[in-house]
């Protein structure tokens, strides 16, 4: 490599000053990038036992001493009667999670930054950031209170105020099982990701808004055209790293967890993905090799993902995250 | 940059040899035979009692039994691999203090923690399980049962405690004995066939069967409720005259009590057909079943969501009062009339009288393949295997088993004049966790638990309809150990096929049962079945049929 001269100085020694200049924070750097090593990285040498005949009764040491079998178990799931439903089923999910959480918090932080009363706009936004904090299992719970058909309240109410005859089974009729997963997305994690783009319409400078009342811009106009524009980097910056977690469920993540706990042997042929089936056929059952091949074709899935939109992004609006 | 990576790899690699290495070095320390030292003849196994008798007339009462001779105290590792275990302190309770003075043995205990079922899975891939592991899942069972893990109590018996080997009944160690020869634990609650003929020893609560509002039956007239027929009759029945109620719930994660008043196995076990082990769907009877309960859908007696609910969920549907009959274990009258009786409801739960019939008599014929429910295991890694052994003949002594199930007499418990432990009165109002009854048990027999369980039966009144079906249950039970070993273990090849095939028959029962039509219910059916023979159940049979066929002699001896 060619070292560069910084008047005297080597590229190395700048780099090396410019380091200890800044080494209390490089410290909080380096702690992060320990934790990714030890966390992200150095698991990743598990990976090669999607390749391989591994068996737990081999210990750590087996993840290397293992038989390689080549793609024997990527072409087993290939060929799983579940193949095709989990792939759609993973698929919709995630992306009709996309289209409907990714604009949510997006919408609901220009909504909430329009609010002039500051009280009002502060008990909004924490009482619509508080779901992200109850987890997934408590959420199945009121989910079950509200929704079933024996006692659930939405039922009752259905039916005391005769809107229907019957009680409907939310919880069992495959039909309504995305709808429920999207919005107790939405309501869960839309509160929490409202912060991050309403941190970034703060950031708009006001003169800009009082400009364009100068020269006549209405609500709509200033939104069009001075915040959404301004909080673009951000919104890019949250896409991608939504669609890198595509597979996974998104913003808030929640694909494995909504479809364990909301997923059923009624609703199987769309709550079954892959997330489900990784656990239910491979880790719960000791089969690792199976379970970490369908895992690397997700990661690999969402690697893909996360390069094109970045690539994408750039070609169209100039800014990505990398 | 190569350097860096070369730094990077090599971290890497101390880091893997860091965690492949540890644990190896106790294996040293304790002095413990290696494989190659172990005899691998499972034909000699049989014949370890009596190579290793010490005195004909030795019994659990000698004086001087191996467990009394070193009480010096000792501190032991152990993991507690049940999440929902109450108590995961020693010391802390009224019993544990007790076996701590009389063995000397203080536990260091660890517990799994909630919704983190990999925690032993990762304790035996990186060598690092703790001096003793109580576990309860079968998959488990078959991957602490080798010599790379544990420490095999038949080989422990002979060099620490040989009375104990002795006083084992041989059947129970046949029903441990691996393919290697050797046993590594002995499964809690067993019962031998004496102590299965003893009236304290039943069937377990969890046992499936059939509950009915009786307050419901007396308003429709009493009718006839002897057969499936009968009862598809009364649904209609309550259909028809109260609309509003759900006639039927089933609960999706048991055996269905209607396959068992079919005489059907379960659909992803063994059962034996002719000699021939084959997987429980594959029984020409469940075709039937599933016209059955496909009616029972179509019909509206048997609401789709009742498959949806979670055990919480299902028994707080069937205590709300708005549910007629159900399908689940054998508590469901007593859990049910109890909270009935708390908020002043009339209702009132029954279990149906015998097992309804089907064709004109009664198929049931429930298999017990099991050979208890929990195990502990003595790591290899065990750093004291002697005081571990004696601990467990300890807790596996009459005087050992009665102090861990019933406790103190005189304390937590007075014998009647049955000879059953009955509890004072307060002691409803102390929790397991307090008093410790039962939850040191882990190396009970049927017959000790038993006695508690029919003692608190006793105490229980009016809530005894479980404890009175059990006792129904029993004569109908068709005893078959040997199905416990013929499922593929976790590293057989067969276990991928056998893996896919349970978690499409999950699926599947559901889907069959939920068909629209009766045509489309068969039709499902039949694609199961072939669909199973696509997954590879042709070899999973061959191979569940190979494993019968050598453990079968144990049981004809």
């Amino acid at each position: 490599m060619k070292k560069l001269n910084y008047g005297g100085l080597t590229s190395r020694n700048k780099i090396w000053s410019t380091f200890k200049e800044q080494k209390y924070l490089q410290a909080f750097t380096l702690a992060g990038i320990v934790f990714l090593l030890i966390f992200a990285y150095i698991p990743m040498v598990g990976i090669i036992i999607a390749f391989k005949d591994y068996k737990l009764t081999s210990g750590f040491a087996g993840f290397f001493t293992s038989k390689w079998v080549g793609f024997k178990y990527f072409k087993e799931f290939y060929n799983d009667v579940y193949f095709w439903p989990i792939i759609r089923n993973t698929m919709v999910l995630s992306l009709l999670k996309l289209v409907f959480t990714f604009p949510a918090p997006i919408i609901f932080a220009i909504i909430l930054n329009e609010v002039r009363n500051d009280k009002v706009k502060r008990v909004v936004q924490t009482v619509s950031y508080l779901p992200h904090f109850i987890s997934w299992a408590v959420v199945a719970g009121l989910l079950f209170s509200f929704l079933n058909q024996q006692t659930g309240l939405i039922n009752q109410l259905l039916v005391s105020l005769e809107i229907v005859d019957e009680p409907i089974s939310f919880l069992a009729d495959p039909k309504y099982f995305w709808a429920i997963c999207v919005l107790s997305d939405v309501w869960k994690e839309m509160g929490w990701w409202t912060i991050i783009f309403l941190a970034a319409i703060v950031g708009i400078d006001q003169e800009i808004y009082q400009a364009s009342i100068v020269d006549g811009a209405g609500r709509l106009q200033r939104i069009w055209y001075i915040t959404i524009p301004s909080i673009k980097e951000t919104i890019i910056v949250v896409l991608i790293l939504s669609l890198g977690s595509l597979l996974g469920g998104g913003l808030g993540g929640s694909n494995f967890e909504q479809a364990y706990l909301l997923g059923n042997t009624v609703n199987y042929n769309v709550s079954n993905i892959l997330q489900t089936y990784t656990m239910t056929v491979g880790l719960s059952k000791g089969r690792y090799s199976y379970a970490a091949a369908m895992g690397l074709i997700q990661s690999v899935i969402s690697l893909i993902l996360v390069y094109s939109s970045n690539y994408i992004s750039k070609k169209i609006s100039g800014s990505g995250l990398f | 940059m190569k350097r860096y990576f070369t730094i990077i790899l090599l971290l890497v690699f101390i880091l893997t040899s860091a965690l492949t290495g540890c644990g190896k070095s106790k294996e040293a320390e304790n002095n413990i035979p290696t494989d190659s030292e172990k005899t691998t003849d499972s034909t000699t196994q049989q014949d370890n009692a009596a190579e290793t008798k010490v005195d004909e007339n030795i019994t659990w009462e000698t004086a001087d039994l191996s467990w009394k001779k070193d009480t010096s105290p000792v501190t032991l590792s152990a993991f507690i691999d049940m999440s929902w275990y109450v108590v995961d302190t020693w010391g802390k309770d009224d019993i544990s203090p007790i076996i701590t003075e009389k063995t000397g043995v203080t536990l260091d205990i660890t517990k799994a923690t909630t919704g983190d079922s990999s925690q032993l899975e990762v304790m035996i891939a990186s060598n690092q399980l703790p001096d003793l592991v109580y576990v309860e899942n079968s998959i488990m069972f078959d991957r602490l049962s080798n010599s790379q893990y544990s420490l095999a109590f038949d080989e422990l018996m002979k060099q620490y405690c040989p009375e104990f080997l002795q006083l084992l009944d041989p059947v129970e160690i046949a029903n441990n004995t691996e393919e290697d020869g050797h046993f590594y634990s002995l499964t809690n609650s067993y019962a031998s066939d004496s102590d299965w003929q003893d009236p304290s020893v039943l069937p377990s609560v969890g046992s499936s069967w059939l509950h009915v509002r009786e307050d419901i039956l007396k308003e429709l007239g009493n009718p006839p409720l002897e057969t499936l027929d009968d009862f598809m009759n009364i649904l209609k029945m309550v259909k028809e005259k109260y609309p509003n109620m759900t006639p039927f719930i089933q609960f999706a994660d048991w055996e269905p009590a209607i396959a068992k008043f079919m005489g059907l196995p379960d659909i992803d076990s063994a059962y034996v057909d002719n000699g021939k082990v084959k997987l429980g769907i594959t029984h020409p009877g469940y075709l039937d079943f599933y016209k059955y309960m496909n009616k029972l859908y179509r019909e509206g007696y048997l609401p789709a969501e009742s498959y949806t609910y979670s055990m919480d969920q299902f028994n707080q549907i069937y205590q709300s009062g708005n549910v007629f009959s159900v399908a689940f274990n054998c508590m469901v009258s007593d859990n049910a009339n109890t909270v009935f009786d708390q908020t002043n409801k009339p209702y009132h739960f029954v279990p149906v009288s015998a097992p309804l019939k089907y064709n004109g008599e009664i198929k049931y014929k429930p298999i017990d393949s099991s050979l208890g429910w929990a195990k502990v295991f003595i790591s290899k890694n065990c750093s004291n295997p002697k005081r571990a052994i004696n601990f467990l003949e300890f807790l596996r002594s009459p005087e050992g088993d009665k102090l861990t199930c019933w406790g103190v007499e005189g304390v937590h418990y007075n014998l009647d004049s049955d000879g059953y432990p009955i509890r004072p009165a307060d002691f409803a109002s102390r929790t397991y966790t307090e008093t410790g009854i039962v939850q040191w048990g882990w190396m009970t027999t049927a017959k000790i638990s038993g006695i508690e369980f029919v003692g608190r039966q006793k105490a229980l009144e009016p809530y005894t309809l479980g404890f009175q079906t059990v006792q129904k249950i029993k004569p109908y039970v068709d005893r078959q150990p040997a199905l416990a070993f013929v499922n593929p273990k976790p590293d057989d090849p067969e276990s991928e096929a056998m893996a896919k095939i349970q978690e499409y028959l999950r699926a599947q029962n559901t889907k069959i049962i939920m068909s629209k039509t009766e045509e489309e219910a068969v039709a499902e059916f039949n694609k199961t079945l072939d669909e199973i023979n696509k997954m590879g159940y042709p070899d999973v049979e061959k191979l569940m049929n190979t494993k019968y066929s050598k453990v079968i002699t144990r049981y004809q001896k």
